[in-house]
């Protein structure tokens, strides 16, 4: 069952494990708030929306592409949910979740159709998703319904709703990237577009199975930080692109495309959790954290990424 | 080089031909619009526009390189931060605040450089990550509220006429654009950049240090982003923060209109220069049509898209 290259994919998530390991022995050991209810509750509820977009990121990054449009998602879904929610109530989130679809669609289509290089295309995509969040909500505001917030984040306790689909979003996608037609065509390829052209994997399907997951995870994110926040913000998402690059590459997935694996990405965006947890708890500045978190991606990319680009 | 040789460099490719035609085209559509025709207004519109102009022709510099960077409107931002601070609107302080500021511009170059080169991270990370940083950095010194200002008899540089008909703006913008042509197509080291960016590959075996062009393309890509954050501030007299932000997707766009492609070893400053008047012209058009400022950023994922597919649908046949 655990053979061959799933076996040297399971593989690859060690580093990230090792690391979430690390960072919870050492904060639990700073900080005796940090196994209190309330913080782990606070971590759960903050883990979600950074795995979400970071498994969404992952599943580009299994093709060989790259998406750099999800921050800018994230924050057209907060601003969806701040001013539907109240006359929409639950069609909020499948209209927000649709919102998400469609932009990764047309991601899909100008890299598959207009051949046009992923990572510019992605950009295009942020800036278009960008202005249009910002004509439809262009400050910070709207209201979400208190009764969204309740039911995620209502309950104190470790075993909370945010933990539970957070691990249900990442074992369902490692179970359909490892064990379905799928999910391996998806790390074929990822490995070599060529071959898997060759036996019969249309690009088109992949292109548009990936972004589309892709641009709906990082809605799904959008919706629980507007969940959060209870509002919208049309920046919000801004930063999460790059926790979301940071949290796929800390996980063990290769930029280059076929290998990595859901299971590291997990561990990677909780180490993320921690690291930003940890900030909090020493109570350091934000600004400081931004220049932080820089320096701990360029970190992550030296460890993880030496000779890699050399082998392509 | 002999004079043939240079003479069929010269001629303009065809893609700086496009961007000069769609250049005129959108000339043309404003003053019909407008109703009226003068130069003086084409000028001060291209005063405008020199901010834009440089950090593009850093961005094409890159793009030449087969790489891209995203921190060049961290990098103008931290310009402006830095000029005004160091400036404290005092004129006698003008060598030193430049001096820093260029400091830091080659500065941020160098990171960058070595990030790409030496550690091999992929450039657009790497500046995303360096961008972050500058922008904490920015925050941490400034503590939100950045001071300092830019003294009136610097920011002729941008407000003052030569001979009250061509701004200074533009003459440093065609002065930076015409050196780095040359540099490019006429010198030893830009010819080594030109074949490292077409194939690294080739030109390491020639006996050509590509990685070291690459970390000295980042380097001058840098500088030409802080040239253009000092004219950004010239023109506003003073700091704030993120205010250059919109640029690193605005001089992507602009180079890609003026024909960069992403493959490398492209180099057109003319079309570079087309491009990012298209560009403040058409963002000056939405203002005119009072649309809200948010149509921008529509413009500007619009125009790459469109560009890139037409650059792409001309190399399939």
């Amino acid at each position: 069952m655990f053979e061959g290259s799933l076996r040297s994919n399971l593989l690859t998530s060690l580093p990230a494990l090792a690391l979430s390991a690390l960072l919870i022995i050492l904060t639990a050991y700073m900080s005796p708030n940090f196994l209190s209810d309330s913080n782990l509750t606070n971590l759960s509820s903050r883990l979600l929306p950074i795995g979400l977009v970071a498994l969404g990121e992952a599943m580009v990054l299994f093709a060989g592409r790259i998406d750099l449009s999800v921050g800018a998602i994230m924050s057209l879904a907060t601003a969806i949910m701040a001013l539907t929610s109240a006359s929409l109530g639950w069609l909020a989130i499948p209209l927000a979740l649709g919102a998400g679809l469609v932009c990764g669609v047309v991601t899909a289509c100008g890299v598959n159709f207009l051949r046009i290089n992923p990572l510019v295309m992605s950009l295009a995509t942020a800036a278009i998703v960008k202005g249009v969040t910002m004509l439809l909500l262009p400050s910070p505001g709207g209201e979400v319904d208190y009764a969204f917030y309740d039911m995620l984040f209502g309950a104190e306790r470790l075993l909370s709703a945010p933990l539970i689909m957070s691990l249900i979003a990442f074992i369902v996608i490692a179970v359909v990237m490892n064990w379905t037609r799928l999910g391996r065509s998806i790390y074929a390829f990822g490995s070599d577009p060529r071959a898997a052209f060759a036996n019969g994997i249309s690009s088109l399907k992949i292109d548009l199975v990936v972004f589309g997951m892709s641009g709906m995870l990082a809605a799904a994110a959008g919706i629980v930080l507007s969940i959060r926040i209870l509002s919208g913000d049309p920046l919000i998402g801004e930063s999460y692109t790059l926790d979301a690059v940071s949290a796929a590459i800390l996980g063990g997935v290769a930029l280059q495309g076929g290998r990595g694996n859901a299971i590291g990405v997990f561990f990677a965006a909780l180490a993320l959790v921690l690291i930003n947890n940890t900030f909090n708890l020493l109570d350091i500045d934000t600004s400081f954290q931004n220049i932080a978190k820089g320096l701990i991606f360029i970190l992550a990319l030296v460890l993880f990424m030496r000779g890699k680009a050399e082998e392509h | 080089m002999a004079l043939p040789a240079i003479l069929t460099n010269a001629k303009p490719a065809a893609a700086t031909w496009r961007a000069l035609g769609l250049l005129a085209i959108l000339l043309i559509v404003l003053f019909v619009f407008s109703g009226r025709v003068s130069m003086v207004q084409v000028m001060d519109n291209a005063r405008q526009a020199a901010p834009l102009g440089l950090i593009a022709l850093g961005q094409a510099l890159i793009l030449l390189m087969g790489r891209l960077d995203l921190s060049v409107g961290a990098t103008a931002g931290l310009a402006n931060v830095v000029l005004a601070a160091s400036f404290a609107g005092n004129m006698d302080n003008m060598a030193t605040a430049l001096a820093i500021t260029v400091f830091f511009g080659l500065l941020v170059g160098l990171a960058n450089g070595i990030l790409v080169v030496v550690l091999r991270i992929p450039a657009f990370l790497a500046t995303l990550a360096t961008s972050l940083v500058i922008a904490g950095a920015i925050l941490v010194y400034t503590g939100g509220s950045p001071g300092g200002s830019i003294p009136a008899g610097f920011r002729v540089i941008t407000e003052g006429w030569l001979f009250g008909i061509l701004p200074w703006s533009v003459v440093i913008w065609t002065a930076c654009s015409l050196i780095l042509l040359v540099f490019v197509h006429y010198s030893l080291k830009g010819r080594k950049m030109l074949l490292s960016g077409a194939n690294a590959r080739a030109a390491q075996r020639n006996g050509i240090a590509a990685d070291r062009m690459v970390i000295f393309s980042f380097v001058l890509a840098s500088f030409m982003a802080t040239l253009g954050g000092i004219l950004l501030s010239s023109i506003t007299g003073m700091a704030s923060i993120g205010i250059a932000d919109t640029y690193t997707v605005d001089s992507i766009a602009a180079a890609v209109i003026g024909g960069a492609l992403f493959s490398g070893g492209v180099f057109l400053p003319a079309g570079v220069a087309a491009g990012s008047l298209i560009l403040f012209f058409l963002q000056s058009l939405l203002y005119v049509l009072s649309l809200p400022p948010a149509a921008r950023f529509v413009l500007q994922g619009s125009i790459i898209v469109i560009a890139l597919a037409l650059s792409n649908f001309k190399k399939d046949r």
